[in-house]
C-alpha cells in the first residue's frame, strides 16, 4: 500500500487517455450549460434552453459557431506571438488537471505526483506569460492595458496565494495533492483547521483567475475586452473557454486541497478499495467542486462590481500578504508544538478559527484600499499637447 | 535611500510617458456613440477631451421644417430613455408661444407621465451605473424588469414602449383609461419594495463605497459655473430644482423633497437619483388620488400659427434642466428651434472631475453623470 499501482503504463494511457479526454470535454459543455442557466437564474433570465433538451447543446453550437467563424489577424499585430498566446493560456490550464486526485491514488486508477503543489504553482505561473504575450502581440493599447493589469495581478496574488499552500503543505506534511487529501481524511478538512489560509486562498485564486470581483483582465465595461480584443473565431473561443475552465480548476483545487477531495470525513476504510472506489471518490470530489462552484458563481452574480487597479493591489499587498505570513507562522508552530503531520489533533481548529476572525478584524483596521486622486501636474506638462 | 515626493514625481516623469486612449466610440460603456479621448499616465488619467456630434441628426434645423405637432416625434428622438418628458417640454413651449390652457387632467396625466418617466430614467440610470462599475448586468436586469413594469403602464396608454409621441399641443393624445390608472396605482404601491431592495443590495455596499465615494467629485462652485442641472448638481449640494424653484403645470399643488447630497462624487450622485425615485412616487401617489375627470385635449386650430414672438419653457427633465426656445414668425413651423439639452451641459465639466483619477473611475463617473447621446448629439 506504500506506492501507487503503476505497472502497466501503456496499458493504462490506451484505457483511460480517451475516457478522460472525451468524458472531461463532455463534462465541462455540460457544466457550461449548467453555468449559464445558474448565472441567469439571478439575472431573472432562462438561459439557454432552445438548443437540444433544455438547452443542453447550445454551449456546443456556440463552440461550433466559434470554430466555423473567421479568424481575423490585424495587420499590424505580431503573427507568431498572436498565435501563439492562446495556447500558452490554454495548456497550462489543461495541464493542471494532470494532478488533481480525482480518487485515491492507491486504487490504481489515478496517478500521483509528489511534487504536486510546486507543479500547481509553477504551471499556472505560465498562465501570466501568455496573457502578457496576448497583450503585447495584438499591437493594441486596450490589449495592453488589459494585460499589465493581469500580470500586476498573477504577481501581487502569487505570493499570498502561495503562502497559504506553504501552511496545507505544513499541515500535511507532504506537496503530493493525494497525502493531502489523505491527511484531510485523517485529521480534518483544511478549511477548518486553518480556515485563514482557505480565505486567503481563495480570494487569491479567485483574483488570478480574474473572476469578478477581481475580472481586471476582461474588464468588460472599462477596457472592451481586456487581452481579447484583437481575436476573434477560435482563439477567442480558446479564451473564453480557458476563462470558464479556470473556474472549474479552482474549484477543483479548492475542494483537493481544504474540503477533504475525494473523502469524506470517516470514508476511510468504508469506501471500497480498488476501481470501485475510484468511482465514489470521483462523485465525492465532484459534488464538492460543484458547491464551490455555486458559491463562486453567487459571488460573480452578485457582485456590483469591481475594485480600482490600486484597491485590488492594496488589498493584495497590504491585507492577503501579511496576513498569509501570519497564517504560516502560526500553522508552523502549532506543526512544531503538536507533532508531526500524521498525529496533527483536530481541536486545533478552536485556536485557528477565532485566530482567524480576529486577525481579519485587525486588519480591517490597518489599510485602506488604494490612493485617492493623483496630482497630475508634474506629468501633464509638455505632454499633452500634441499627444 | 528613501526619496521624498517631489524627486519620485521626477523619476515618473522621465521614465514613463503618457499615451492617449481613445474611449469610444465604440466602447462597452460609452452609452452610446461617445467619444473621450484620454491621455493617460499608466493608469492614471492625465487630460481628457470629450469628442461629440457621432449621433448628430440636424432635429433643430429640421425642425424648422415641420409644423408645430410635427415636432413631437422628434422631440422623442433626445433624451429616448425618458422621450415623453422631452414631449412635455416641447409642448409647454409652444403653449406658452401660442397662449394655449391645458386642462385640468391633462395637467395630472402629464404629471404622472413625467413622474413615471422620471423614475423610468434613474432606474436605468441605476442599472448602468453599476454596470459601468463592473457588475455582470445582475442589477442592470433586475432595473430593467422595474422600468418593464413602467413601459407596460406606457404601451396601455400609447400604444409604444420607447417612442411614445403622446403629449400633444394643448394636452396629450389620448385619455387615460380607469384601468391604465388603476395599474399606476398598483405600480406605485410595488415599487417601495423594489427601490428597499436596491438600497439594501447596494447603498452600503463595500465595493461600492470603495469604488464611488470621492470619486469624480465635482464642487459646488464649478458645477454652478459649468451650469450643471438635475442629480448632478444637486448631489453637489446646491439646493436647486425647477418644478419647486419655477414650477410649471401643476407641480405646486404637490408635496415633494429637493433631495441634496453634499459631496458631488459618485456615491452622491447614486443616492440623489435613488432618493428622487422615492420623491416621484410621493408625487404619483397625489397626483393619482387627485387625478380630475374632465377632457384632455384643449381646442386650437389644426394648423397653430402662434403670435410673432419667442418663447423659452425649461422644465425639470430626469437627467436635469431641459429648455425649448422656440422663436415664431406666425407661419405653421417654427422660425427657430433650440434645445438646452441637460445632459450635454452636464457633461461639459467631465474632464475636470476625471482628471487624476484612474481610467476605472473614469468609465464610472461617465455612468454617474447618467448621459444619453441622443440629447448630446442632437
Amino acid at each position: 500500500m506504500d506506492a501507487p499501482v503503476f505497472d502497466n503504463w501503456w496499458g493504462h494511457f490506451l484505457l483511460f487517455a480517451p475516457i478522460c479526454i472525451f468524458g472531461a470535454l463532455t463534462f465541462l459543455l455540460l457544466f457550461l450549460w449548467f453555468d449559464r442557466r445558474y448565472w441567469a437564474r439571478y439575472q431573472i433570465r432562462v438561459g439557454p434552453n432552445r438548443c437540444g433538451p433544455w438547452g443542453l447543446l447550445q454551449c456546443l453550437a456556440d463552440g461550433l459557431k466559434m470554430a466555423l467563424k473567421e479568424d481575423i489577424i490585424p495587420s499590424k499585430v505580431d503573427k507568431f506571438l498572436h498565435g501563439l498566446a492562446p495556447l500558452l493560456i490554454m495548456f497550462p490550464v489543461l495541464m493542471v488537471f494532470a494532478i488533481i486526485p480525482f480518487a485515491n491514488a492507491r486504487s490504481g486508477v489515478v496517478p500521483d505526483l509528489n511534487i504536486g503543489l510546486i507543479y500547481l504553482v509553477g504551471i499556472t505561473s505560465i498562465v501570466g506569460i501568455g496573457l502578457l504575450t496576448a497583450g503585447w502581440a495584438s499591437s493594441n493599447k486596450w490589449s495592453l492595458v488589459g494585460a499589465m493589469r493581469s500580470i500586476a495581478t498573477m504577481v501581487s496574488y502569487e505570493f499570498p496565494v502561495v503562502l497559504s499552500l506553504v501552511g496545507v503543505g505544513l499541515m500535511a506534511g507532504t506537496l503530493s495533492m493525494n497525502g493531502i487529501v489523505e491527511a484531510q481524511e485523517r485529521n480534518g478538512w483544511f478549511i477548518l483547521l486553518q480556515p485563514l489560509g482557505f480565505l486567503i486562498f481563495f480570494v487569491g485564486m479567485m483574483a488570478e483567475t480574474g473572476r469578478s470581483p477581481f475580472d481586471f483582465m476582461e474588464c468588460e465595461s472599462e477596457l472592451g475586452c481586456g487581452v481579447n480584443t484583437e481575436y476573434s473565431g477560435l482563439r477567442f473561443g480558446i479564451f473564453q473557454m480557458v476563462e470558464f475552465m479556470e473556474g472549474v480548476l479552482m474549484s477543483f483545487i479548492v475542494a483537493t486541497l481544504f474540503l477533504g477531495g475525494y473523502s469524506f470525513p470517516g470514508s476511510q476504510g468504508i469506501f471500497p478499495e480498488g476501481a470501485l472506489g475510484a468511482v465514489f471518490g470521483l462523485i465525492a470530489v465532484m459534488i464538492k467542486m460543484f458547491i464551490v462552484y455555486i458559491f463562486l458563481g453567487w459571488i460573480k452574480c452578485t457582485m456590483p462590481g469591481r475594485l480600482r487597479i490600486d484597491q485590488w493591489m492594496g488589498f493584495a499587498w497590504k491585507a492577503l500578504l501579511p496576513l498569509s505570513v501570519l497564517n504560516l507562522i502560526i500553522v508552523a508552530f502549532e506543526v512544531v508544538a503538536f507533532g508531526g503531520a500524521p498525529n496533527f489533533p483536530a481541536w486545533v481548529l478552536f485556536i485557528n478559527l477565532p485566530a482567524c476572525i480576529i486577525l481579519i478584524m485587525l486588519w480591517s483596521r490597518f489599510w485602506t484600499t488604494g490612493g485617492g486622486r493623483i496630482n497630475v501636474r508634474a506629468v501633464r506638462q509638455g505632454h499633452t499637447q500634441g499627444a | 535611500m528613501v526619496q521624498s515626493l517631489d524627486t519620485r514625481e521626477e523619476i515618473i516623469q522621465v521614465a514613463t510617458q503618457p499615451y492617449v486612449l481613445n474611449i469610444g466610440p465604440h466602447h462597452p460603456s460609452t452609452h452610446g456613440v461617445f467619444h473621450l479621448r484620454t491621455v493617460l499616465d499608466g493608469e492614471v488619467i492625465v487630460d481628457a477631451e470629450i469628442l461629440i456630434g457621432y449621433l448628430h441628426r440636424g432635429i433643430e434645423k429640421l425642425a424648422e421644417t415641420r409644423t408645430y405637432t410635427q415636432v413631437i416625434p422628434l422631440t422623442d428622438r433626445f433624451d429616448y430613455l425618458a422621450s415623453m418628458t422631452n414631449n412635455l417640454a416641447y409642448c409647454l413651449a409652444v403653449e406658452k408661444l401660442a397662449g394655449i390652457e391645458v386642462p385640468e387632467r391633462a395637467q395630472y396625466l402629464r404629471v404622472i407621465l413625467a413622474e413615471l418617466m422620471r423614475a423610468s430614467s434613474h432606474v436605468m440610470s441605476l442599472g448602468f451605473l453599476m454596470n459601468d462599475l463592473g457588475s455582470l448586468f445582475t442589477p442592470l436586469f433586475l432595473a430593467a424588469r422595474e422600468r418593464e413594469k413602467m413601459l407596460d403602464l406606457f404601451e396601455m396608454l400609447s400604444g409604444q414602449r420607447l417612442l411614445y409621441n403622446f403629449m400633444r399641443i394643448g394636452g396629450v393624445s389620448q385619455d387615460a383609461t380607469d384601468l391604465f390608472l388603476f395599474k399606476a396605482r398598483q405600480f406605485v404601491d410595488q415599487m417601495p419594495m423594489y427601490l428597499n431592495e436596491i438600497d439594501q443590495l447596494l447603498t452600503e455596499n463595500e465595493v461600492f463605497r470603495v469604488r464611488a465615494e470621492g470619486t469624480g467629485a465635482l464642487s459646488a462652485e464649478d458645477a454652478i459655473n459649468f451650469s450643471c442641472s438635475g442629480p448632478v448638481l444637486r448631489a453637489c449640494g446646491v439646493d436647486r430644482d425647477i418644478r419647486r424653484d419655477d414650477p410649471y403645470l401643476i407641480y405646486d399643488r404637490f408635496d415633494f423633497d429637493v433631495i441634496t447630497c453634499q459631496n458631488g462624487d459618485n456615491y452622491d450622485r447614486y443616492r440623489v437619483r435613488l432618493g428622487e425615485i422615492w420623491q416621484s412616487l410621493r408625487i404619483l401617489d397625489q397626483a393619482l388620488r387627485d387625478i380630475p375627470s374632465g377632457e384632455v385635449q384643449a381646442k386650437h386650430p389644426h394648423f397653430l400659427r402662434p403670435p410673432v414672438g419667442e418663447a423659452f419653457s425649461r422644465i425639470e427633465a430626469p437627467k436635469g434642466e431641459l429648455g425649448f426656445y422656440l422663436v415664431s414668425d406666425n407661419s405653421i413651423a417654427p422660425y427657430r428651434f433650440h434645445v438646452r439639452s441637460s445632459t450635454l451641459i452636464n457633461l461639459t465639466p467631465l474632464s475636470k472631475m476625471l482628471i487624476g483619477w484612474k481610467l476605472a473611475d473614469a468609465i464610472l463617473t461617465l455612468g454617474s453623470i447618467d448621459i444619453v447621446l441622443g440629447e448630446i448629439d442632437r
